[in-house]
């Protein structure tokens, strides 16, 4: 209501005066003001970096057995090869790995099993939360029912008992996040659909004989969106902290494809022999790793969330 | 005249849990090709609901529990959800209330515009397009091309329900029912609307069902008005009549309840009471606790439609003569 009609019509505006309020720049702008959220971007921006190029810059591949070896084992950071090219910064563990190389690859399997299963619980929340808003009654009730029983239960035991039941493999912790994780986004976007639907464009699109599919999803959809964004940043790093759990207690990824988790894992039974790094650097890698991804998370919603606006 | 549509003895309920509420009874109206039928009345007295009656999207638990609704010689009431989706849109058309409202926010106008036309007919996107121009430009817009690529906020109040009534013209409807779609906008901004839609009228020959609670506008632009109370139409006929000599008493205290320039300093009359609640209607007639002439049978006997010399409908047990 606020800025219509004060100019008769307004004929003698082109469209280019107007300016959006929300541009990406302005959102940018407002990210930087806060100090803890730069520091966590930068971290963030570094981590995703490693995973994308990682086994460009890795000083080795942890997984190639040609290239690792046995009489380097559980050496101290900063000692040398024995064959002289490369000075190990982190250690190496048990296997004679490279510590940093194996944290390198363990941040790129984390992010990665944590994105996807996070972008395909979305998708399938999106789509429970959207039928349930829009169709209401008897499907309204069978889905959110569904979400109040996967919700009642802890996360990490659903994850652990679908794990026993399936076993190890990438493949199956995709699937045991996404099941944890979908009924998340189902709830969030059942509530923000069930106020969109109820708004008058809905009606209107309704009116004009759109085909339902399409209010769905064309208009439903988008405009329920803004709040499944700011959700799934936090969901993320939740998403990683599950995973290590899970591989952690070694029901999750396999050894051939460790994540951060399985790396301190492996370092567990040195930590009070001596071998601190093992379990120590893997573990800082996680934490860091999800404090930046919340930092980042939270300052994202406290910007597009106008409630939280001071 | 053809007629186009006609509504016989329609009624709408909405089965809330505390009770049934009655919001439209036993509505019969008609509606001839090119007409602009008036349907007024105070907020709450179904003009709304008997306007998405109409275009059967009436939504649970609201239901349309009898009546017929004849468009074009057939009942369409008893019709598949597809059958009215193909109706909705293209047959009848709908212009709403809050023009800030009506329209998607995160969606272009042209999205918006040509998805309309495709819903209905198979033609090519560009086609599309073009009517949308069209349509635009027919509704009094400037640079049509540069305003199908902008949004929704980037428009003003009055812009946008120029958008939208430019939406309800895409697919050569036979009717169009507009619900206050003037009430939002500032007088000026409404007379260019009003004018806008009345050429458009003539032009394109549709009927039109213009739901007000505002008898200014409506006098100046219907031909025929129907008035609704409680549900119910209380009173229909020719604009002229039933404004200038209302017969039933709630007519004519909505009549004189228009504040006019000229008299000043003259108290303005107002209906003394409340609107009934729609959940418990009095057995009798629903005015006649608010009504002046009301007599012991009003309270007993719910008045019948009866037909005035001039050929008007009144619900009145004791009209004016």
């Amino acid at each position: 209501m606020a800025q219509n009609s004060s100019s008769a019509d307004g004929f003698a505006q082109s469209p280019a005066t107007y300016q959006t309020e929300n541009t990406v720049l302005s959102i940018l702008k407002e990210f930087l003001e806060s100090k803890v959220a730069v520091i966590g971007l930068v971290l963030l921006g570094f981590a995703i970096f490693l995973a994308l190029c990682g086994p460009l810059i890795s000083p080795q591949n942890p997984y190639d057995l040609s290239e690792i070896t046995i009489w380097d084992n559980k050496l101290p950071p900063l000692s040398a090869a024995t064959d002289g090219n490369l000075t190990y910064y982190l250690g190496t563990d048990d296997q004679g790995r490279d510590l940093l190389s194996s944290i390198i690859y363990g941040i790129r399997t984390s992010i990665g099993v944590a994105l996807t299963s996070t972008l395909i619980a979305i998708m399938i929340g999106c789509i429970a939360g959207l039928f349930a808003a829009y169709f209401g009654g008897r499907i309204d009730s069978l889905i959110m029912r569904a979400v109040d029983l996967q919700l009642s239960f802890p996360t990490i035991l659903v994850a652990l008992l679908l794990l026993a039941i399936f076993g190890k493999g990438v493949d199956k912790v995709l699937i045991a996040l996404i099941v944890v994780q979908w009924a998340f986004f189902a709830r969030i976007v059942r509530g923000t659909a069930l106020v969109e639907k109820n708004k008058e464009y809905i009606e209107a699109a309704r009116c004009l004989g759109l085909p339902e599919k399409r209010i769905i999803f064309r208009h439903l959809l988008p405009n329920s969106l803004p709040q499944i964004i700011v959700v799934s940043s936090i969901r993320v790093a939740s998403a990683i902290r599950i995973e290590a759990t899970l591989s952690f207690l070694g029901v999750g990824m396999p050894v051939t494809k460790p994540s951060l988790g399985l790396l301190v894992s492996n370092g567990q039974d040195y930590m009070l022999s001596g071998q601190y790094w093992i379990s120590f650097f893997p573990g800082i890698a996680l934490l860091l790793l999800i404090i930046s991804i919340n930092l980042v998370g939270d300052r994202l919603r406290d910007i597009l969330n106008p409630r939280l606006k001071r | 005249m053809e007629k186009v549509l006609e509504v016989k003895n329609l009624s709408t309920h909405f089965f809330t849990r505390r009770g049934v509420v009655k919001a439209v009874n036993e509505v019969n109206l008609s509606l001839y090709r090119g007409e602009v039928l008036g349907l007024v009345g105070e907020s709450g007295s179904g003009k709304t609901v008997t306007g998405f009656s109409i275009l059967g999207a009436v939504d649970p638990p609201g239901k349309i529990v009898s009546g017929e609704i004849i468009y074009k010689g057939k009942d369409i009431l008893g019709q598949s959800e597809t059958a009215w989706r193909k109706l909705r849109g293209a047959g009848i058309a709908m212009i709403f209330q809050d023009p800030m409202m009506t329209l998607n926010p995160v969606l272009r106008i042209d999205t918006q515009m040509i998805e309309a036309v495709l819903a209905h007919e198979d033609i090519s996107k560009e086609s599309a397009r073009q009517r949308a121009r069209e349509a635009l430009a027919r509704v009094g817009m400037g640079s049509p091309d540069e305003r199908l690529k902008s949004y929704p906020h980037q428009f003003s109040g009055g812009m946008r329900q120029r958008v939208a009534i430019a939406i309800a013209l895409l697919n050569k409807s036979d009717i169009i029912i507009a619900d206050e779609p003037t009430t939002a906008l500032d007088v000026t901004i409404q007379s260019q609307i009003l004018f806008e839609m009345q050429s458009l009228l003539k032009e394109q020959n549709i009927a039109l069902i213009w739901i007000t609670h505002d008898l200014t506008v409506v006098a100046g632009l219907a031909r025929r008005i129907c008035v609704m109370y409680a549900g119910m139409i209380v009173e229909s006929g020719l604009t002229s009549d039933v404004l200038d000599r209302p017969l039933n008493p709630y007519t004519k205290g909505l009549v004189d309840s228009v504040p006019s320039k000229n008299r000043k300093n003259v108290r303005l009359y107002q209906i003394p009471g409340m609107t009934p609640s729609l959940l418990n209607l009095p057995t009798g007639c629903s005015f006649a606790p608010r009504c002046s002439r009301a007599r012991p049978r009003c309270n007993r006997e719910m008045p019948g439609e009866t037909i005035s010399e001039d050929g008007r409908m009144v619900r009145c047990h004791y009209p004016y003569k």
